[in-house]
C-alpha cells in the first residue's frame, strides 16, 4: 500500500500524462474495434510460457510476451519509470498468472480485452471508488449552492452542491484530492483518503487571494494566471465606504488610476485617467463597461466627456453629471481595471486609455436570504478658505483707491461709503456652512435552486446639500438579476436589468463660489427686501431662487445565453441594451431677477429646457473552446462586436411666462427658443479573439487580437487592426523553487501590443451643413452652414503598450508585492490643426505626427501583519510614479497649444517671478526674450513638475466581530498654490483671503504679494500665472474610516437573523494640504486639461461625512 | 499532430469566416447616415430651401456664430482707431491697443476679425459655387441667392481690404484656400466691383422677405456707390448714387426713426432674432435711459462737442450720461436687450440712404464743376436739413465743400460700420486729424492699415506684413 502511494503520487504530479494516455488508448480501442481485429485463435487463454528474468524493464518483458504468446498488448511506453526493473521467473504458466506476479506491487494492472488484447494501465484505476458527501457553506454558514466538487486527477467525475448545500460524489481513487472551488472563494483541497464521512466546508472569500477571479475582457482568470496588468477592488472595499458613486470607491486604492470628482455636490462628474494622459487632443476617457456592456457615452463632445451633458444648461454641480452615479455601489461585486496591452487590447480601439470592468452582483441561488443595509449621515464642508474681517478688508479698499488716486464713490465703493461699517459676514459659513443630510437603503433577496437563480434589490438614496434651502438629490433604483440553467449545465441564460432614477435638485450657481463676497454688503434692506445696490447689480441670494433641476434615468439590461456545443466548446451571446436619459431644467423666476430690468408687461422669467438620450446597443457573438492540448490548458475565445449609440437631444429657452408659478411648464412660455439639437450616432463592428496557452500553472501565454471599425472615420481608414502579447513565468511552479518555503508565490509577467483611442467628434470625415437652432433663424427662416473641414484620412490614434512585472508572494502570501513598469507611447495624435483662418475654418481634425510617452512604475503590497486567532492586522499600500513627457511633435506651431518635446502633454507655462518691486509693489517678471515687454507668447517657462507620485494606505484591524478599515490617499505633486486671490487686491467689490494680509503695503516691503490698487495691468494679473504662485501642493487625505461591529452569531441567530452588523464610517474626514487657500485639492471642471484635480479650481470641496447604519440578513 | 492540425484548422476556421464576413459586409455597418441635424455638403445647394437656408445664414450667423462679432468688430475698431470711439474699460488691453493705434500682431482682437470675415467668406464662396453648380434649383431662387452671396463676398471684401490692405482671395475649399498669399488691393477691389455688378444683375428691386432685411438690387447698387467712391471713380460713384436715390423707393426719416426696422430710410438691414441690433451691447449697459454704467465704447467728446446747436442727431442719437465723469453714450440704437423673439424692433442697419446723399455730395464735389458743387451742397443739405439745420451757404471752394461734407459724414454716421476711419484713411486726412487729437499716441509712421495677424503669418508663412509691424 505504501508503494502504490508513493506511485500514485508520482504519477499525480503529471496528470497530463495520464489523461494522454488515457485519450490514446480510447482512440487504440475505437481504431481496434471499427478494424475489427481478429488476432490469433480463441485458445489463446490456454498458452503457457516459461520465462526467467532479473532486473528486466517491464516494457521488455511485454516484448517477450508478445513474442511467446499471441496476446497483443496495449500500453504507452512511458508510463512504465525508466528506473522499474522486475524480476521475472515463471516456468509453464499462463499469460495472466505471469503477469499478476509481475504486476502485484508495480503500480500497474492490466485487462484482457477481448481475447488475445492486454491493456495495461495504472493499478491506481482499479481501486475501489469512495462515495463521498458532505456540505459547503460561506463564512457565515450559509448554504452556498452551485459550488463545484471535482478532482484533481480524475477530470471526469465533477458535481456541484444544490440548493442546501449538499453534494455527493463518488471518488474512484483513493489517492485523488478533492477540491471545492467556487467563483470568488478560495479554492480548498482535500486528500480523498483523509475524508472521513459528513465532509463540512467553510469557503473562505478568495478577496485578495491569489486564487480571486480577475475579470477580464470577455472572460475571468485569477490574479495568479493573469498575464496583464489589472488592478481591482471588491464589494467589501466599496461596502465600507458611504459613496454615491462607485468611481469614489475606487479613489485611491488602484496604482496608475487617478480619480477625482469635480465638486462634492450630488450628481457631480468624474475625472479617471488611467496610466496618464496619451492623448494630447482626443479623449482620454477610459472605456467603462458595466457586466459586458459599455457605458462609457463619449459622444463626439469637446472637451471630450463621458458624462451626462444637456448642452448649456447646468447647475451648480456643473455642466456634466457622471452617468456612473447611476450603479448602486451596493451593487457592485467589483471593479476591476485593465491597464496593459495584454488586458486592454481586446478592447482595440477603445482600450487605449485603459478598461474599467464593473460586475454587479449576481443571484447565487441556494436559501432564500434578505439583505437589508442602512445607513444614515450628515455631511459638512471641512475645510473653509480665511478670508479677510471687515476691517481688513476695508483697510485693504482703501489703500487700493489711495493708491491709484481714483476717489471712491458711492457707485464704486459702496462698501467703503454706503454700507455698514461694522457688519461682517462670514460667506461661507452662510453658503456652505450647512448640513447634508445623507440616508441610504438597500433591499435585496436573493436565492433559487442550482438551476434557477434570483437576485432583486432595490436602493433609495438620498443626499443633501450644505446649502441653504432644500436641495439634494433623490436616487431610487431596483434591479433584477436572474439565471436559468440546463439540468445538464450545457446551456444557461442571464439576465439582468438594472432601472435607476435620480431627481437632483440644485441652486443655479454652486454657492462656494461666493466666498469672496465683500463682507459688509448687505443682501437685505431694513424692511426685509432683496438689496440691489445697483441697477446692474446681482444679489447673491437669487441662485437659491434659480433652481436647477436634473433628472436622470437609466436602464441597463444584459441577456447572456450560452450553450455548451460540445465538450470544451461553448458557444455565447452578450445582448446589451442601455438607455440613460438626461432631463435638466434653469429656472429663472422674475423675483430673482434685479426689479430694474423687470418689465411686467413684458416679463422675462425663463426657463432653460434639455432633454438628452442616450441609447446604446451591443450584441457579442462569442465562442469559447477550451481543451488539453500536451500539458497545457489551451482556451481560445473569438466573438464579435455590433454597438450602435445614438444620442437625441433637444435644448430649448422659454421666456415670459405669466407666472412664475407656471416657470416650470414650458408650454406657459410666450416664447420658446430652440438652442438646436443634439443628434449623433456612432457605429462600432469588431471582430476579437483571444488564444491562451497555461503549462501546467507555470508558463503563461496570452495572446489577443481585435479588428474594429469605427464610425468615426473615413471609408479607407475605418478598419484597424490591435493585438497583444502577454506571457508569465510563475517561477515558483518550478521544482527548484519548491524549496524555498519563505517565497510562497513568484511570477515574472510581460506584455506588449496595440490599442488605439477614436474619441475625437463625430462625422470628422465628411463634408456637412449644421442646422442651427432657432436662436439662429432669420426672420422665421431656418438656416444651414458648413461644419467642418472634410479629413477622409482620419485613422486611430494607436497606443503601443509595453508592461513589465513582477509578483512575489512571500511566507505563504501573506506579503504580496506586485510591481509593474509601463511604458506607453501613443501616436498618430488626433487633434484639431490650426488652418490658416483665411479658410474660413480655424482647424480641423487630423492625425498629427506626436508621441506622447507615458512611463512610470506602480507598486501594490498587501501584507497581514498580525494574524492571531481573534486579532488580524492588514495592510494594503498602493503607490504610483508615473511621468507624462512629449517625446517628438512635428511642427507644434499647427497646435493651438504651447506643447514643448520632454514637457508634459498638460504641461503648464509660467511667467518666472522676480520679486514684488518694492518701491511701488508692483510684481515683476523675467523678460527671457529682452524686448523690453513680458508677453504671453515669449515670456513664459515650464512649470517645475517635481517629483510627483501618488497612491493610497489602507489599514483593516479586526477583532473577533469587530473592523476597522482605514485609508489614506496621499498626492505629492507641484501645483497653483493660491488660486482664491485676484490681483490687484482690491480692484472690485471682492474679498481676499489672508495671503493679502502679506501683501507690498509700503516702500520698502520685501512682500511676497503684490500691493493694492484700483487699477488693472497685466504685471497684476500675471501673477497668478507665474512661478509666484507656483509650488509643492502636495496632500494627504484621510480619506476612509470604516468600524464595523458584527453582532456575535449566538445572539442574532436566535431572534432568526444570520448576520447582523452595526457601522459607522466617515469619508474625507481630514485633509493635510499644502495648499491653504482653496477648499480641497482636488477639484477640478469639466475639461480643465492641465492638472487632474488640482484643486485649483474653486468648487464645493467633497464633504466630510459621517454616517451610521446597519447591515442584516436573515 | 491530428490534434494540433485540427486545432489549426479550428481557429482558421473560427477567425476566417468571419473575417471574411466582417471585411466583406461590415464596412455597411459602420457607414453612418448624416445625423437629424446635418445635412450632406453636396444636398445643400440641391433644393430652393436648403440653399436658401445656407445663403440665409449670412445674414445672422455666419459660421459658428460669428457674424454678429465681426459686425461688431467692423463697427467698434474704425471708431477707437479714429477720434469717434473710446473704450472705457480696462479689461481687453488689446482694445485700448487699437484705440492707441498701437496694435499688437498677437492682438487676438485682430485675429478674430480676419477669422470672422473668412468664415463669413467661406459660407458665400461655397454658396456662389453650390448654386452656380447646381441644376435643381427654381431660376429665380437660384438668381436671388446667387445675387445675395455675391453681395455679401463683396461686403467682407470691402471692409478686409479697409483694414487690411490687399488679401487673399479664398475660394470655397478650406484647405485650398488656406495657405493663399496676399491679393494686391486693385485685385480685391476688382472682385468687389465684379460681384456687386453681378448682383445689380441677379437680385430684383423688391425686396424679397419682409421690412427690407435681405439684398435686392438697390442694396448692391449702394454699396457699388460706396466702392466707387473709395476708389475715387467719382463718376460712377454719383451714377450709382443717383440710381439708388432716384428710385423713389427711400426717404430720409425723422431722427428718431432712422434706426427703428421699419424706418423708410433702409436700404438693407440684417435682420436681429430678438429685434435689438448686434452693436447695443458695446454701445449701452442697459435700454434704459437713466443708466449709470458706462458702456464699452462711448462717442468721443471731440465728436460729441462738434455738433452745431440744435442738431437733431445730437438730441436723438447721443444721451450724455454721468457715472464718476461726463460721457457720451451712442443712442442710435435704443434697444439694449429683449427677452423674446422679435421683441425689439430694431436690426442691424447696413446702409441708408443718407450715406447715399453723401457719396453722391463727396462725387460731385470731387468732379469739379460749379454744377456739381450746387448739386452737393443740396444733397448735404438734404442730410442738414433732416437734422434740423440750416443749409449751408453756397460755396466755389471744393476744399470748403469736401470739408463740409466730411464734417457731416462724421456726425451722420458715427459708430456706423468704421465709417469715420476709412473716412480718414481714403482722404488722407488720418495723420493730419489724429497727430492733433491722439497727440501721446499717434504716431504719424505707423501703418494705418491692421497688422496681418502674426498667428496667421506663422501658419500661413506666404502672408507678408503691413509696413511698420
Amino acid at each position: 500500500m505504501q508503494k502504490s502511494t508513493k506511485n500514485g503520487a508520482l504519477f499525480s504530479l503529471c496528470p497530463i500524462d495520464k489523461t494522454l494516455l488515457v485519450m490514446k488508448l480510447v482512440f487504440t480501442l475505437i481504431i481496434v474495434s471499427c478494424l475489427s481485429v481478429s488476432a490469433k485463435t480463441a485458445l489463446s487463454q490456454d498458452v503457457k510460457m516459461s520465462v526467467d528474468l532479473k532486473g528486466v524493464a517491464i516494457s521488455k518483458l511485454i516484448n517477450i510476451i508478445e513474442k511467446q504468446s499471441p496476446y497483443k498488448f496495449i500500453y504507452n511506453n512511458n508510463i512504465f519509470p525508466a528506473n522499474s526493473k522486475v524480476d521475472v521467473s515463471a516456468s509453464n504458466q499462463s499469460v495472466a498468472e505471469i503477469l499478476d506476479k509481475v504486476l502485484q506491487n508495480s503500480g500497474f494492472t492490466y485487462k484482457l480485452l477481448g481475447d488475445n488484447i492486454i491493456v495495461v494501465t495504472k493499478a491506481t484505476e482499479a481501486v475501489q471508488s469512495k462515495r463521498i458527501t458532505g456540505m459547503v457553506v460561506d463564512e457565515n454558514d450559509n448554504p452556498l449552492p452551485g459550488v463545484t466538487i471535482r478532482f484533481q486527477n480524475e477530470k471526469r467525475i465533477s458535481t456541484a452542491t444544490d440548493v442546501n448545500g449538499h453534494f455527493g460524489i463518488e471518488s474512484p481513487n483513493e489517492n485523488d484530492i478533492l477540491i471545492i472551488s467556487f467563483i470568488g472563494y478560495q479554492l480548498q483541497q482535500f486528500p480523498v483518503k483523509n475524508i472521513t464521512a459528513g465532509l463540512r466546508v467553510t469557503m473562505k472569500s478568495a478577496v485578495g487571494s491569489l486564487d480571486e477571479v480577475q475579470v477580464i475582457g470577455y472572460g475571468t482568470t485569477t490574479r495568479a494566471l493573469n498575464t496583464g496588468s489589472v488592478s481591482s477592488i471588491t464589494a467589501k472595499d466599496i461596502g465600507s465606504q458611504p459613496v454615491s458613486n462607485p468611481l469614489a470607491a475606487m479613489q485611491g486604492r488602484l496604482p496608475g488610476v487617478q480619480i477625482t470628482q469635480n465638486n462634492g455636490l450630488p450628481g457631480a462628474g468624474y475625472r479617471v485617467q488611467i496610466r496618464g494622459v496619451g492623448s494630447i487632443g482626443s479623449g482620454t476617457l477610459p472605456l467603462y463597461i458595466i457586466d459586458g456592456v459599455p457605458f462609457t457615452l463619449f459622444n463626439g463632445s469637446t472637451p471630450a466627456t463621458d458624462g451626462l451633458n444637456a448642452y448649456g444648461v447646468s447647475g451648480a454641480n456643473g455642466g456634466e453629471t457622471s452617468p456612473l452615479g447611476m450603479i448602486n455601489p451596493d451593487d457592485i461585486e467589483r471593479i476591476d481595471v485593465l491597464k496593459d496591452a495584454d488586458a486592454t487590447a481586446i478592447y482595440g480601439s477603445k482600450g487605449s486609455n485603459g478598461v474599467v470592468l464593473i460586475t454587479t452582483k449576481k443571484a447565487t441561488g441556494g436559501k432564500t436570504k434578505y439583505t437589508i443595509n442602512f445607513y444614515q449621515g450628515v455631511g459638512k464642508v471641512a475645510h473653509f478658505i480665511d478670508e479677510l474681517s471687515t476691517p481688513d478688508y476695508l483697510a485693504l479698499r482703501r489703500t487700493a483707491f489711495a493708491a491709484s488716486g481714483v476717489i471712491p464713490t458711492s457707485i464704486n465703493a459702496p462698501d467703503l461709503l454706503v454700507w455698514d461699517q461694522n457688519a461682517n459676514t462670514n460667506w461661507q459659513k452662510q453658503f456652505i456652512g450647512g448640513t447634508a443630510n445623507t440616508t441610504n437603503v438597500d433591499f435585496s433577496i436573493s436565492g433559487g435552486s442550482p438551476q434557477n437563480t434570483f437576485l432583486f434589490t432595490s436602493n433609495y438614496r438620498h443626499e443633501g446639500t450644505v446649502y441653504p434651502g432644500n436641495f439634494g438629490a433623490n436616487t431610487f433604483s431596483n434591479r433584477l438579476n436572474t439565471g436559468h440553467k440546463s439540468e445538464n449545465n450545457r446551456f444557461g441564460i442571464d439576465l439582468n436589468v438594472n432601472y435607476g432614477y435620480m431627481q437632483n435638485n440644485l441652486p443655479s450657481t454652486d454657492l462656494s463660489t461666493l466666498y469672496n463676497l465683500a463682507p459688509n454688503m448687505p443682501l437685505y434692506n431694513a424692511d426685509g427686501t432683496l438689496n440691489w445696490y445697483s441697477s446692474t447689480s446681482t444679489n447673491p441670494l437669487v441662485y437659491i431662487l434659480r433652481p436647477n433641476n436634473n433628472t436622470t434615468t437609466n436602464l441597463l439590461s444584459k441577456m447572456d445565453v450560452y450553450y455548451q456545443v460540445a465538450k470544451g466548446l461553448t458557444v455565447k451571446a452578450n445582448l446589451g441594451y442601455t438607455l440613460t436619459g438626461l432631463k435638466q431644467t434653469l429656472a429663472t423666476p422674475l423675483t430673482s431677477l434685479n426689479p430694474a430690468s423687470v418689465n411686467l408687461a413684458a416679463p422675462s422669467n425663463t426657463l432653460r429646457y434639455a432633454n438628452n438620450t442616450y441609447s446604446n446597443y451591443i450584441v457579442e457573438p462569442q465562442a469559447e473552446y477550451r481543451r488539453k492540448v500536451l500539458k497545457g490548458d489551451l482556451n481560445v475565445l473569438i466573438g464579435g462586436t455590433f454597438q450602435e449609440t445614438v444620442l437625441d437631444g433637444i435644448n430649448l429657452q422659454g421666456t415670459g411666462f405669466s407666472s412664475d408659478a407656471l416657470i416650470n411648464s414650458i408650454n406657459n412660455a410666450a416664447s420658446i427658443i430652440n438652442f438646436g439639437s443634439n443628434n449623433s450616432d456612432y457605429k462600432y463592428n469588431a471582430l476579437f479573439g483571444r488564444v491562451n496557452y497555461i503549462w501546467e500553472d507555470k508558463y503563461l501565454l496570452n495572446g489577443t487580437f481585435r479588428r474594429d471599425g469605427s464610425s468615426r472615420f473615413g471609408p479607407s481608414h475605418r478598419f484597424g487592426n490591435f493585438w497583444a502579447v502577454g506571457a508569465a513565468w510563475v517561477f515558483t511552479q518550478e521544482a527548484l523553487m519548491k524549496n524555498i518555503s519563505w517565497l510562497s508565490f513568484g511570477k515574472l509577467r510581460a506584455s506588449y501590443g496595440l490599442t488605439g483611442n477614436d474619441q475625437i467628434a463625430n462625422y470628422q470625415y465628411y463634408p456637412y451643413y449644421n442646422a442651427v437652432g432657432s436662436a439662429s433663424s432669420y426672420q422665421g427662416q431656418s438656416v444651414i452652414y458648413p461644419s467642418n473641414v472634410p479629413n477622409p484620412d482620419l485613422h486611430w490614434e494607436t497606443n503601443k503598450k509595453l508592461d513589465a512585472a513582477i509578483e512575489l508572494g512571500f511566507l505563504k502570501d501573506r506579503i504580496y508585492l506586485k510591481a509593474d513598469y509601463f511604458l506607453n507611447r501613443s501616436s498618430d495624435q488626433l487633434l484639431s490643426l490650426i488652418v490658416p483662418t483665411q479658410a474660413g475654418i480655424s482647424s480641423y481634425t487630423a492625425n498629427f505626427p506626436a508621441v506622447v510617452k507615458n512611463q512610470g512604475f506602480e507598486f501594490e503590497l498587501s501584507t497581514t501583519n498580525i494574524q492571531s486567532k481573534s486579532f488580524k492586522w492588514a495592510t494594503n499600500v498602493n503607490l504610483t510614479i508615473q511621468r507624462n513627457s512629449i517625446t517628438s511633435i512635428e511642427n507644434p506651431s499647427q497646435l493651438f497649444n504651447t506643447y514643448i518635446i520632454g514637457q508634459p502633454v498638460n504641461g503648464i507655462l509660467l511667467y518666472h517671478f522676480t520679486g514684488i518691486n518694492p518701491v511701488t509693489g508692483v510684481p515683476t517678471y523675467q523678460d527671457l526674450n529682452g524686448d523690453g515687454s513680458i508677453t504671453f507668447a515669449a515670456d513664459r517657462i515650464p512649470a517645475p513638475l517635481g517629483n510627483p507620485y501618488y497612491g493610497g494606505i489602507t489599514n483593516s484591524f479586526t477583532y473577533k466581530g469587530l473592523t476597522l478599515d482605514v485609508s489614506f490617499l496621499f498626492n505629492h505633486r507641484m501645483g497653483y498654490i493660491n488660486n482664491s486671490s485676484s490681483y490687484p487686491y482690491g480692484t472690485g467689490l471682492t474679498n481676499q483671503n489672508t495671503s493679502a494680509l502679506e501683501r507690498w503695503m509700503a516702500p520698502g516691503d520685501n512682500a511676497l504679494y503684490p500691493g493694492a490698487t484700483t487699477v488693472s495691468a497685466a504685471s497684476y494679473s500675471n501673477y497668478n500665472s507665474s512661478d509666484a504662485n507656483w509650488g509643492d501642493a502636495s496632500f494627504i487625505k484621510l480619506k476612509t474610516v470604516n468600524l464595523n461591529y458584527m453582532l456575535p452569531k449566538i445572539w442574532v441567530q436566535r431572534v432568526g437573523f444570520n448576520n447582523v452588523s452595526v457601522f459607522a464610517r466617515g469619508e474625507n474626514l481630514y485633509t493635510w494640504a499644502k495648499q491653504k487657500y482653496t477648499y480641497d485639492p482636488e477639484t477640478a471642471v469639466s475639461g480643465a486639461a492641465p492638472g487632474l484635480g488640482t484643486g485649483q479650481f474653486i468648487a464645493l470641496p467633497q464633504l466630510r461625512t459621517m454616517v451610521l447604519g446597519f447591515n442584516c440578513t436573515f | 499532430m491530428k490534434i494540433k492540425y485540427s486545432l489549426s484548422k479550428l481557429i482558421l476556421t473560427c477567425f476566417g469566416i468571419p473575417t471574411l464576413i466582417l471585411s466583406s459586409s461590415c464596412n455597411k455597418f459602420v457607414e453612418l447616415d448624416a445625423p437629424l441635424n446635418k445635412i450632406e455638403a453636396s444636398a445643400a445647394y440641391s433644393t430652393d430651401g436648403t440653399a436658401t437656408a445656407s445663403v440665409i445664414a449670412l445674414y445672422n450667423y455666419g459660421i459658428f456664430n460669428s457674424l454678429n462679432a465681426m459686425l461688431v468688430s467692423i463697427n467698434v475698431f474704425g471708431g477707437i482707431s479714429s477720434d469717434e470711439l473710446h473704450y472705457t474699460p480696462t479689461a481687453t488691453p488689446e482694445l485700448t491697443e487699437i484705440e492707441n493705434n498701437a496694435i499688437s500682431i498677437a492682438s487676438v482682437q485682430n485675429g478674430n476679425l480676419w477669422a470672422y470675415a473668412y468664415s463669413e467668406l467661406l459660407e458665400a464662396n461655397a454658396a456662389i459655387d453650390g448654386i452656380t453648380a447646381s441644376t435643381t434649383l427654381t431660376p429665380s431662387v437660384k438668381s436671388q441667392l446667387l445675387g445675395e452671396a455675391k453681395f455679401f463676398r463683396a461686403f467682407v471684401n470691402f471692409y478686409l481690404v479697409n483694414y487690411y490692405g490687399g488679401v487673399p482671395i479664398t475660394s470655397g475649399d478650406p484647405l485650398a484656400s488656406a495657405y493663399l498669399p496676399r491679393s494686391t488691393p486693385a485685385q480685391v477691389y476688382a472682385l468687389i466691383v465684379s460681384d456687386l455688378k453681378d448682383a445689380q444683375g441677379l437680385l430684383p428691386v423688391t425686396y424679397v422677405g419682409t421690412l427690407k432685411s435681405r439684398v435686392n438690387q438697390y442694396a448692391a447698387t449702394a454699396l457699388l456707390a460706396r466702392v466707387y467712391l473709395y476708389q475715387q471713380d467719382y463718376v460712377n460713384a454719383e451714377a450709382a448714387a443717383t440710381t439708388v436715390i432716384g428710385s423713389g423707393v427711400y426717404t430720409l426719416a425723422a431722427t428718431n426713426s432712422v434706426f427703428i426696422n421699419t424706418s423708410t430710410e433702409t436700404i438693407l438691414q440684417f435682420a436681429t432674432y430678438y429685434g435689438y441690433s448686434a452693436v447695443s451691447t458695446s454701445y449701452r449697459t442697459s435700454t434704459s435711459a437713466t443708466n449709470i454704467a458706462p458702456p464699452a465704447y462711448v462717442l468721443t467728446s471731440n465728436i460729441a462737442n462738434s455738433f452745431e446747436a440744435n442738431d437733431n442727431r445730437k438730441t436723438n442719437w447721443v444721451d450724455s450720461t454721468v457715472s464718476g465723469s461726463k460721457f457720451y453714450r451712442i443712442n442710435k440704437y435704443k434697444i439694449y436687450t429683449a427677452a423674446t423673439a422679435g421683441a425689439g424692433n430694431e436690426f442691424n442697419v447696413v446702409l441708408r440712404l443718407a450715406e447715399l446723399y453723401l457719396i453722391r455730395a463727396e462725387a460731385r464735389a470731387q468732379q469739379n464743376n460749379l454744377n456739381n458743387l450746387t448739386g452737393a451742397l443740396a444733397d448735404v443739405n438734404v442730410i442738414r436739413t433732416r437734422a434740423g439745420l440750416a443749409n449751408l451757404p453756397t460755396t466755389t471752394l471744393v476744399p470748403v465743400m469736401l470739408a463740409a461734407i466730411a464734417k457731416e459724414r462724421k456726425l451722420e454716421l458715427f459708430g456706423e460700420f468704421g465709417h469715420r476711419w476709412f473716412d480718414l484713411l481714403r482722404t488722407g486726412q488720418a495723420n493730419t486729424v489724429l497727430s492733433v487729437l491722439k497727440p501721446t499716441t499717434w504716431d504719424v509712421n505707423r501703418s494705418v492699415l491692421f497688422p496681418i495677424p502674426d498667428q496667421q503669418r506663422r501658419v500661413n508663412t506666404s502672408l507678408t506684413q503691413n509696413p511698420g509691424y
